[in-house]
């Protein structure tokens, strides 16, 4: 940046007419000599010698007392006006050289516009204003308060154009902002600092959102005391105006996956967080791009509104659905995307332990059935139940794929080796999901070393004895559905006639969950043991049905409820992919991909357009990929390079609280942190456009003038006394 | 007593009318003084009181302080002398100059009326003589009682108008006072220093004492004018517009240059000078002209 080297200015230049007062002084000693008094005098002789000799020196008196009384005026009047000098205040007023933070608010509130910029943009001519007005001598840093927080420049920096030229560069993103840890990076920056003097300059639309975190928060309230210790804190309120503002809370699909051909349900919630009644707000559902549905809601100030879509995905793969509203003073919140994988079918791999050529005598029959009773008939693709299930041996399983497969189900097998556990793991941590039937054959030991490891590996619970004795058929068991509360069985609630009650049990094995577990039972047997355990395993779940999946141990396989227990089971476990394809702002995309997939040039388009090339991370016995440039949001288009050659879209959303812009007020902020003492500034315009300064020590020169006026009274008083124009 | 010492006020006595009464009462004022007056030991050839003691002449008694304290005491007198006062009264037009009411010419009357009559009541002559540019009245010296009024009366008839010229003056009177005697001047003396010493030298030629008593008006002394003023010359001088504070300092130097060269050139002549403001009492005059007696007798 380039200055004059002295150019002045006023901050109220309309009071310059005060300038004219100038010329009182020199009327009155106009005026003064046509009035006088008339006296006879004796004496005239030595008046005449003494005017003679010292007339002179009287008028040269005079001319100096009239040009420090003009300039007493010009000193006043020039005061008033507020001049100040640019790229002189060191020249003018040298003092300490100062380091100035400037903390620019980088939530995606100060996205908001009236005019013709948005707040963000207004923050950064604020700041620019600020490093233009600083002295030479002083530094700057900057730090955006986001979520987590940017370090633009952490350390002290003299070189104010180059730190100016940052600020230029700066984009709004579309994140929160985490106050707590913009206030722990700027303790650390203050406390790094050498300069004499330091200055905090908060540009911030004040949110509540944001700050008033401090009000529950002592930690936060003490480390914001101790920063006010180190430096002078001002706090430019870009805030004042308008908070209204309608935006898309959520967009969320009901159905646990999506199906081609299948209509998938669509709910956007909309809220109004404005004062203002919203009627016939246009609502729009996009699917990849293109528009599909439009509605008209009405919505009432301070209400939110849900509208379902219902849409069906033409063909499998990954496609993003978006929902708009029409346009406000904050834009950036007024989108919703969904990022969902559509499937032809839901892909299960059967694993039978207890493989047979008789009809059902294998191990997976009654499943294989039960989770496809249509396969026999020739029902049309629309009435057939969407999962597909291919069984193999268990000698098979070791080779097989099982990256291709949305659940694979275990039934009866022995046991494991480390490699076979290893693959489940791999395949669980990249969001698979795993169904343990047991069975006669389960060596438990076996079971227990390799898959549970003391609670450290994927089966959730550590296998006991057998319970019951199914050869002898002496006695059984029932279910407990345990209050019906988990979504595979709620279906039986008020239906008890539906067979879970009456199910038979003759023999399971006993699962004991490790301390501290956090697996759920979802059905169990009169007694309390476990029947069917759920649990997670990262990305994936896993589910452990502790009788057989055949009638070997119990009748439920052709029981009524087996179907769609059964159902519901592998529904539950496989549900909810989508989820991990969908983000918030600043949360890191981070998908595990099968391990071929190393060294794989990989593509992220953002929203924006830009390509931004990215490589996949290995991590443990997982590869993934991993991208956390997700600063705006949008929809995020990923292209693995060959050999995967895969195409995968990703959501990445705003966070909902930012869309409230209530905000604090001067005396709530006080409130908020008590013990801080902040220099509270509203006239951003008049600082951003030069005409205010919030540095205090700029080349301002009001102050000086003033001084220069006393002085001038004092040597006005002096002079007069001196040349003896006062009575003495 | 201090009945009599209020009309030694300049101020007080120029409410009283008549002339002959203002030197009674200026007279009568400093000699009630006398009893504690510092000035007690200028004037002790006359009024020094004693007891009375069988014998004594009853004109001396002091019937005043018997009327007082029953006790008869009588006046004191030392021998008499034949000594002639001539008294040259200013009337030019500067003495007309007042700024406290009482003008430069009501106080030198006040001062001469007071001489005259004191100078008659010790049996002395006493001579008038006014002037300004050139001598206007003149009245012999005499010792005759009844010469007071004639001399006041000249005094009270006095108006101020002209110019003074006193250096000429002089030489002229000069001439005219054949005996020898006390030359007491009352003026302002504004006129040129050379020429009014180069005058009274004439004077002292003539073997007269000469005591100047030099009638000022304080704010010819002070200066203590304020505000821009219009000064109006007397004496055919010009008019000047000035600011008084900004001339002050330089009008008393000049001023103040003048009268320190006028009391060298008394001293170096041997001339008594005594400057008397008209806001002043007017004992003061009178004590002079005693020391000045005294020393002449002497």
């Amino acid at each position: 940046m380039l200055h004059p080297l002295l150019a002045l200015g006023f901050g109220t230049p309309a009071l310059l007419w005060g300038l004219g007062l100038a010329s009182a002084p020199i009327l009155i000693h106009l005026l003064s000599r046509r009035k006088y008094r008339e006296r006879e005098w004796a004496a005239m002789k030595w008046l005449l010698a003494a005017l003679e000799k010292n007339a002179r020196r009287i008028r040269l008196e005079q001319l100096i007392l009239l040009a420090v009384r003009t300039a007493l005026v010009v000193c006043v009047a020039l005061a008033m006006a507020k001049p100040f000098v640019q790229g002189a205040g060191a020249v003018l007023m040298p003092g300490k050289r100062t380091h100035r933070v400037l903390v620019i608010d980088g939530s995606f509130s100060m996205g908001y516009r009236l005019t013709d910029r948005d707040r963000f943009e207004r923050a950064k001519e604020v700041a620019l204003a600020i490093l233009h007005d600083a002295r030479k001598g002083d530094a700057a840093s900057l730090l955006i308060m986001a979520a987590p927080p940017r370090v633009v420049v952490g350390d002290a920096s003299a070189n104010l154009a180059a730190v100016g030229e940052e600020i230029k560069g700066l984009t709004l993103m579309h994140g929160g902002a985490d106050l707590m840890a913009t206030l722990t990076r700027l303790d650390e920056i203050l406390a790094a600092s050498t300069l004499d003097q330091r200055e905090v300059y908060f540009l911030t639309d004040l949110q509540r959102t944001t700050w008033a975190a401090a009000e529950s928060s002592a930690p936060l309230r003490e480390l914001a005391v101790r920063i006010a210790q180190r430096a002078n804190l001002v706090l430019v309120d870009l805030g004042q105006g308008s908070t209204e503002n309608t935006a898309v809370v959520s967009l969320d699909t009901a159905a646990p996956f999506v199906i081609v051909g299948r209509d998938t349900p669509l709910a956007a919630t909309i809220e109004n967080f404005g004062r203002t009644h919203r009627p016939e707000l246009a609502v729009t559902l996009l699917v990849d791009g293109e528009i599909q549905d439009r509605r008209a809601v009405d919505l009432p100030a301070g209400q939110r509104e849900t509208v379902t879509f219902s849409h069906a995905f033409s063909s499998a793969g990954h496609h993003v659905a978006e929902v708009q509203l029409e346009d406000d003073a904050l834009p950036i919140d007024n989108h919703r995307w969904l990022a969902l994988e559509a499937k032809e079918q839901l892909d299960v791999l059967l694993v039978d332990g207890e493989p047979s050529s008789e009809t059902f005598g294998s191990e997976t029959d009654y499943l294989r059935v039960a989770l496809a009773p249509d396969l026999e008939a020739n029902q049309p693709a629309a009435a057939r139940s969407p999962i597909r299930p291919e069984v193999v041996r268990e000698s098979d399983f070791a080779e097989t794929d099982l990256g291709r497969y949305d659940c694979v189900i275990l039934a009866n097998v022995g046991q494991f080796t480390d490699n076979e556990a290893k693959l489940l793991d791999a395949y669980l941590r990249r969001g698979g999901a795993v169904v343990w039937f047991l069975g006669d054959q389960v060596d438990a030991p076996s079971y227990n070393r390799v898959l549970f490891r003391d609670g450290q590996g994927i089966f959730p619970a550590e296998l006991a004895a057998h319970v019951g004795n199914a050869k002898d058929a002496q006695g059984y068991l029932s279910f407990d559905p345990l209050g019906y509360a988990h979504p595979i069985v709620q279906a039986f609630r008020g239906a008890e006639e539906g067979g879970l009650l009456t199910t038979k049990v003759f023999e399971y094995v006993r699962a004991q969950l490790p301390e501290g577990s956090h697996a759920q039972v979802a059905l169990a047997y009169e007694g309390g043991d476990p029947a069917i355990l759920m649990d997670t395993v990262e990305r994936g779940r896993v589910a452990v049905v502790t009788t057989t999946a055949d009638i070997a141990w119990t009748n439920w396989p052709i029981w009524a409820s087996y179907v769609p227990v059964m159902n519901e089971l592998v529904m539950y476990v496989t549900a909810d992919r989508h989820r991990q394809r969908n983000v918030m702002v600043g949360e890191s995309i981070s998908v595990p991909v099968p391990p071929s997939a190393i060294d794989v040039p990989v593509t992220v388009q953002l929203p924006d357009g830009r390509a931004v090339p990215t490589r996949v991370v290995p991590r443990d016995e997982v590869s993934y990929f991993g991208f956390d440039q997700t600063q705006r949001s949008g929809a995020y288009h990923v292209s693995f390079g060959p050999p995967l050659a895969i195409q995968e879209d990703y959501a990445v959303n705003v966070s909902p609280s930012e869309s409230n812009l209530a905000k604090l007020d001067q005396d709530e902020l006080s409130e908020a942190m008590p013990g801080v003492s902040w220099r509270y500034l509203t006239n951003w315009q008049a600082i951003a456009t030069g005409r205010s300064s919030v540095t205090q020590n700029r080349g301002e020169l009001h102050r000086a003038l003033l001084y220069a006026a006393l002085g001038l009274v004092f040597m006005e008083s002096f002079l007069a006394w001196k040349f003896g124009h006062y009575a003495v | 007593m201090d009945n009599f010492q209020k009309y030694l006020d300049p101020a007080t006595l120029a409410k009283i009318q008549g002339l002959d009464l203002k030197a009674r009462l200026i007279v009568e004022g400093y000699l009630a003084g006398l009893h504690k007056s510092p000035y007690q030991g200028l004037s002790v050839e006359f009024a020094e009181h004693r007891e009375y003691a069988a014998g004594d002449d009853i004109k001396h008694v002091d019937w005043k302080v018997w009327s007082r304290t029953d006790k008869l005491y009588l006046k004191q007198y030392e021998e008499e002398t034949n000594l002639v006062t001539y008294l040259l009264l200013d009337v030019s037009e500067s003495m007309r100059y007042h700024s406290n009411g009482v003008s430069k010419l009501d106080y030198a009357r006040y001062i001469a009326a007071a001489l005259a009559y004191l100078v008659l009541q010790q049996q002395d002559s006493v001579g008038l003589a006014t002037f300004d540019s050139e001598v206007r009245q003149y009245v012999r010296p005499s010792s005759n009682a009844s010469h007071l009024n004639q001399l006041l009366h000249l005094m009270d008839s006095a108006t101020a108008a002209e110019k003074t010229d006193i250096g000429a003056i002089f030489h002229d009177l000069a001439e005219r006072f054949k005996k020898r005697g006390l030359v007491i001047v009352l003026s302002d003396l504004f006129d040129d220093t050379a020429k009014l010493l180069s005058g009274l030298k004439r004077f002292r030629h003539r073997r007269h004492e000469v005591v100047l008593f030099q009638v000022l008006d304080p704010a010819e002394l002070d200066f203590p004018f304020q505000d821009a003023t219009l000064f109006k010359g007397l004496e055919h001088m010009p008019e000047v517009l000035a600011e008084p504070r900004a001339l002050r300092a330089a009008y008393r130097e000049e001023f103040g240059r003048f009268l320190v060269e006028i009391q060298r050139g008394c001293r170096g002549n041997h001339f008594d000078h005594v400057l008397l403001r008209t806001d002043q009492r007017l004992d003061v005059g009178l004590s002079a002209y005693l020391a000045a007696r005294r020393l002449k007798r002497r």
